[in-house]
């Protein structure tokens, strides 16, 4: 079996929890043979670098200390063990998986080059087009600054996508090909914040709208709909 | 029928008259226009400064609308009222005061300063202004002197008909009308209302006063109301005591409220009106309002108000006062006398009176019917700009705009572009210069204002004389910042905003226009009659914010192509000589390149379209700066399409930038800011009938027909892209869209361009 790096540059560098971030605590959580997977992270003069197993209590909440911790907590944490790179590196037919979504132009210029010389040993999760399909619904004014990371996708051979939508875009809109031979769908788990399944009950009073803040998710409608008729409790940062 | 009365209203922003006699006297006779029966017929505008302080909210409520500057059209009648000839510039009005049509009237005070000179004309500077006021005085039709001696000196001076002529009198305020049946027993004092100015000669009635054993043994004491400054109040005592009065006896009341004035009067045992000179003598109205008997020096104004001649008095005669004072202070009998002699004075001097006097000699103005002049002449329009050679795109659209319309009036163009050029027909006069604002032989005059420096004299003029403006840019920032000062720039943003604006506020809007908020279009809006937008995006900005209308022409495109130079076969052929293969895909954007303008969205829509599989090429058709250069060309080089990107570093010739309007097979203009702004590039785009992608916002505020698809405003690059490659799915770059191009143009060219400016600036 080969060995499996996961690039997790950002996730290290910024713990803000979003939802990429979950898909990735819960793939290094269930990854099926733990002992083939490396961890890996960006760096702008060496490429991608070997991490420590070490930061793995830290990003799956298994270490005490970062269960409580703040975002800034959490990076003083794992900032501390960044430093301890795993020097035994890996085999150089490793299978690298992107499931970041990331707009360094320097790491999309190396994924790039790394897809021309292994296009079939380098992974993409691909989550959405909005930012490019539908800019203004998340107050962007211009996209050129995220065009590296699309050209990179678009060059990709192994891709696969959260949702069918996200995978007919990128056949149809992105690759423009209208070939959809081009990797599976894995839609997310609903389980990943391992709540109970709920049920109905007429005494909850309390709505609560989960996520950023962003024009995407139109929090604003919700807000003017629930400002005058109850309590309303936001779960999220604004971006 | 609406009258409708344009007011000078400075004298009621400045701080040295609005509080004073000219003020109250203005204020009481605008009053008085809603308490007579035809008082709602009348629309009142006040011209105001922008560089007083502005009106009080009361003042403001005399007028129905406020004005910066008194230009107006030819075609709209009003009369004029100089409120104030003798205090403020008649220069800014001066294009009133010399249209035949205009029936114009002048509130006219004293000519104390030309009886006075040495006093009041003591400099060269005030000597120049007051005889240049002097001169436009006589340009009015009908005076208002406030009293028979002002009317007579009037006449002397100006050789002015007494029919035209009518006195007015100053109303008492109401606040210093007696309270109903309250008559306040004498106190023991008399009373002197004056005020720092030398004329106002209290020194007679001191001398008198101190002089006087009687009334210092009755204890009769001499207030002194007014602002005397202390060293005046000393010297006044000195006077006193050495005419032997006594110190206790004599007392200063500066700053006395209306009640506390009405009260002094209604108490004194008689008021003295010592004054050397005056227009008109409101303490002598004050006083017998309130019962108080006046003795008064024999200047003309005020002798006219008193019917006895034993009430008047010269006024370097103390001993004659003395005498008077002792009489009506010590003898009651004598006292009465005087009042029930002087006891209707004030009746004609009501705000009631005075205003219908007033009232109704305007009414007959407004009446004289316009003069009955058959012109038989075109049009006359003053047209102010920039024009070619200036390397600007707002002279090159007037340069457009002067031809049709020379054909339709008789234009003198002012310009202080060197070597300026004009078209056939129109005449090129000069410098801007007020000139184009005050003769009376323009009909109407046009600014055209843009967002560059090239604009700044007919900016100033029109600051100051108002006039028709074309607006041709949407935000007028860089003006402000870079030609007017970061002072009044913060200034204009604060007021339209409401909020403080800061330097970093104005520095972080420079650095990037999308963060912009205020569009600096106020002070010229208020400025312009009409202010002409091209977008009716601006025109609902500047409505929405300034609560100012505007009128929206239509941009017309202003380069030209015959549908010869545009079809295949000449396409093709010019295509040919550029080397350009017939199966590459060009993709021009036309315009100085610059981040506003997207271009590195443009870059990555050419990325993406060669990665669809398309031959296609770039084109920047403007002048790069340098440094862009070299970023463009890093970023091309990196992403593997350097050899698919055109650039000049430098301005591209007439011909050039025709060229590609003609080779290209698509074009893209965009814009990351909004608020209106228009592009002339997209216009020329227009006019070649080539296909183009440009934002949203840009194509409504241009009013873009389809052949410009539209994408979003936050502008992508995959979507960019994707218009491109809809308009080759549908053909579009190959066969340009002529027939909806044409029927574009029926609508928009400068022949219709120019009837509807000639509408809006009053000259149909």
């Amino acid at each position: 079996m080969k060995c499996v790096v996961i690039d997790i540059t950002e996730f290290v560098a910024n713990p803000i929890r979003t939802g990429i971030q979950r898909v990735l605590r819960e793939l290094l959580r269930y990854w099926p043979n733990p002992s083939h997977l490396k961890l890996g992270r960006f760096d702008g003069s060496r490429g991608l670098v070997p991490l420590s197993d070490d930061v793995l209590p830290l990003l799956l909440d298994d270490d005490e200390q970062a269960k409580e911790a703040t975002t800034e907590e959490l990076r003083g944490l794992l900032e501390q063990r960044l430093n301890c790179t795993d020097s035994s590196g890996w085999p150089d037919d490793a299978i690298v998986l992107v499931p970041e979504l990331f707009f360094d132009p320097l790491r999309c210029l190396w994924y790039f080059e790394r897809v021309r010389q292994h296009p079939m040993s380098t992974f993409f999760i691909v989550y959405d087009f909005i930012p490019w399909l539908y800019p203004s619904r998340i107050g962007m004014n211009v996209t050129a600054p995220l065009m590296h990371y699309l050209r990179l996708i678009r060059e990709a051979r192994c891709t696969a996508f959260i949702s069918s939508q996200v995978k007919s875009d990128y056949a149809a809109r992105i690759r423009r090909n209208g070939s959809l031979d081009c990797g599976p769908v894995l839609p997310l788990g609903a389980d990943g914040i391992g709540l109970e399944r709920q049920a109905f009950s007429a005494r909850k009073r309390v709505w609560v709208s989960i996520g950023a803040i962003n024009g995407n998710k139109i929090k604003i409608v919700f807000m003017l709909h629930f400002i005058t008729c109850g309590k309303m409790d936001l779960m999220g940062s604004w971006c | 029928m609406t009258i409708r009365m344009i007011v000078d209203g400075r004298c009621l922003q400045d701080p040295n008259y609005a509080i004073r006699g000219v003020g109250q006297h203005v204020r009481a006779l605008l009053r008085y226009r809603h308490r007579q029966p035809m008082g709602s017929s009348w629309h009142l505008t006040a011209v105001l400064d922008r560089e007083l302080p502005p009106l009080s909210r009361a003042d403001e409520e005399l007028f129905d609308q406020l004005r910066m500057t008194a230009y107006l059209p030819s075609a709209q009648r009003s009369v004029f009222l100089s409120t104030s000839p003798m205090t403020h510039s008649p220069l800014p009005l001066a294009r009133l005061l010399m249209r035949p049509d205009i029936p114009r009237a002048a509130i006219v005070y004293d000519f104390i300063p030309h009886d006075m000179p040495q006093q009041y004309l003591s400099s060269q500077k005030a000597r120049i202004s007051y005889t240049t006021c002097l001169t436009w005085l006589r340009r009015f039709d009908h005076y208002f002197p406030i009293s028979h001696y002002t009317s007579t000196r009037l006449q002397e001076l100006l050789n002015v008909d007494s029919r035209r002529c009518t006195v007015t009198g100053v109303s008492v305020r109401e606040s210093l009308l007696p309270a109903n049946g309250t008559m306040t027993p004498p106190d023991g004092f008399v009373l002197v209302v004056g005020g720092g100015d030398p004329r106002k000669n209290p020194e007679v009635a001191i001398a008198a006063h101190g002089g006087s054993s009687r009334l210092a043994a009755a204890g009769i004491r001499l207030l002194i109301a007014g602002a005397y400054p202390e060293d005046m109040q000393r010297s006044l005592r000195g006077l006193h005591e050495r005419a032997g009065g006594r110190p206790e006896l004599l007392q200063f009341l500066p700053k006395l409220s209306d009640e506390e004035l009405r009260a002094c009067y209604t108490a004194a045992v008689c008021t003295v009106a010592p004054s050397r000179i005056e227009g008109f003598s409101i303490p002598i109205v004050e006083a017998t309002a309130n019962g108080c008997p006046v003795l008064a020096s024999n200047c003309a104004a005020q002798a006219e108000l008193l019917d006895d001649p034993k009430d008047l008095f010269d006024p370097d005669d103390s001993a004659t006062l003395r005498r008077r004072i002792e009489a009506v202070a010590l003898n009651p009998p004598e006292r009465e006398r005087v009042r029930r002699v002087q006891a209707d004075t004030w009746r004609r001097f009501t705000e009631k009176e005075v205003g219908r006097r007033f009232w109704g000699a305007m009414l007959d103005l407004a009446a004289v019917p316009a003069p009955a002049v058959l012109r038989g002449n075109r049009p006359r329009i003053a047209f102010l700009s920039p024009l070619p050679p200036a390397p600007s795109g707002v002279a090159d659209y007037s340069f457009a705009t002067l031809g049709p319309l020379a054909a339709r009036a008789d234009v003198e163009v002012f310009s202080d572009t060197p070597d300026a050029r004009v078209p056939e027909g129109a005449r090129l006069v000069g410098e801007p210069s007020a000139l184009a604002h005050l003769h009376p032989r323009f009909d109407a005059v046009v600014s055209v204002i843009g967002n560059s420096p090239f604009h700044l004299k007919e900016f100033d003029l029109l600051m100051r004389y108002g006039s028709a403006a074309i607006a041709h840019d949407a935000r007028m920032l860089d003006f402000y910042c870079d030609v007017l000062s970061a002072e009044r720039a913060s200034a204009v943003a604060s007021d339209e905003l409401g909020r403080s604006v800061q330097q970093e506020d104005l520095n972080r809007w420079m650095q990037d226009p999308c963060t912009l908020e205020a569009l600096f279009l106020k002070e010229i809006a208020e400025a312009a009659h009409p202010l002409i937008v091209h977008s009716p995006i601006s025109a609902q900005y500047v409505e929405g914010r300034y609560n100012l209308s505007c009128k929206v022409l239509p941009f017309v495109p202003y380069r030209n192509f015959a549908a010869q130079e545009i079809s295949a076969p000449a396409r093709s052929a010019l295509r040919r000589r550029l080397d350009i293969p017939d199966e590459q895909l060009i993709i021009a954007s036309f315009g100085v390149v610059d981040p506003v303008k997207a271009f590195e969205e443009c870059v990555w829509a050419l990325e993406m379209i060669r990665a669809w599989n398309m031959n296609a090429r770039l084109i920047f058709v403007g002048k790069t700066r340098k440094a862009l250069v070299k970023f463009i060309r890093k970023e091309t080089r990196t992403i593997g399409i350097e050899n698919y990107v055109t650039l000049y570093d430098r301005e591209l010739s007439e011909d050039e930038y025709r060229s590609w309007l003609v080779a290209a097979d698509v074009a893209l203009q965009l814009r990351t800011y909004q608020l209106g702004g228009l592009s002339g590039a997209i216009l020329d785009c227009i006019s070649a009938a080539l296909p183009t992608v440009a934002n949203a916002h840009l194509a409504e505020a241009c009013d873009a027909p389809s052949y410009v698809r539209r994408v979003p405003d936050g502008i992508s690059a995959v979507l960019v892209a994707e218009a491109i490659a809809s308009i080759v799915a549908d053909g579009l770059h190959r066969n340009r869209p002529l027939k909806e191009r044409d029927a574009v143009l029926e609508l928009r060219n400068f022949a219709t361009y120019v009837d509807q400016l000639l509408a809006v600036v009053g000259c149909a």
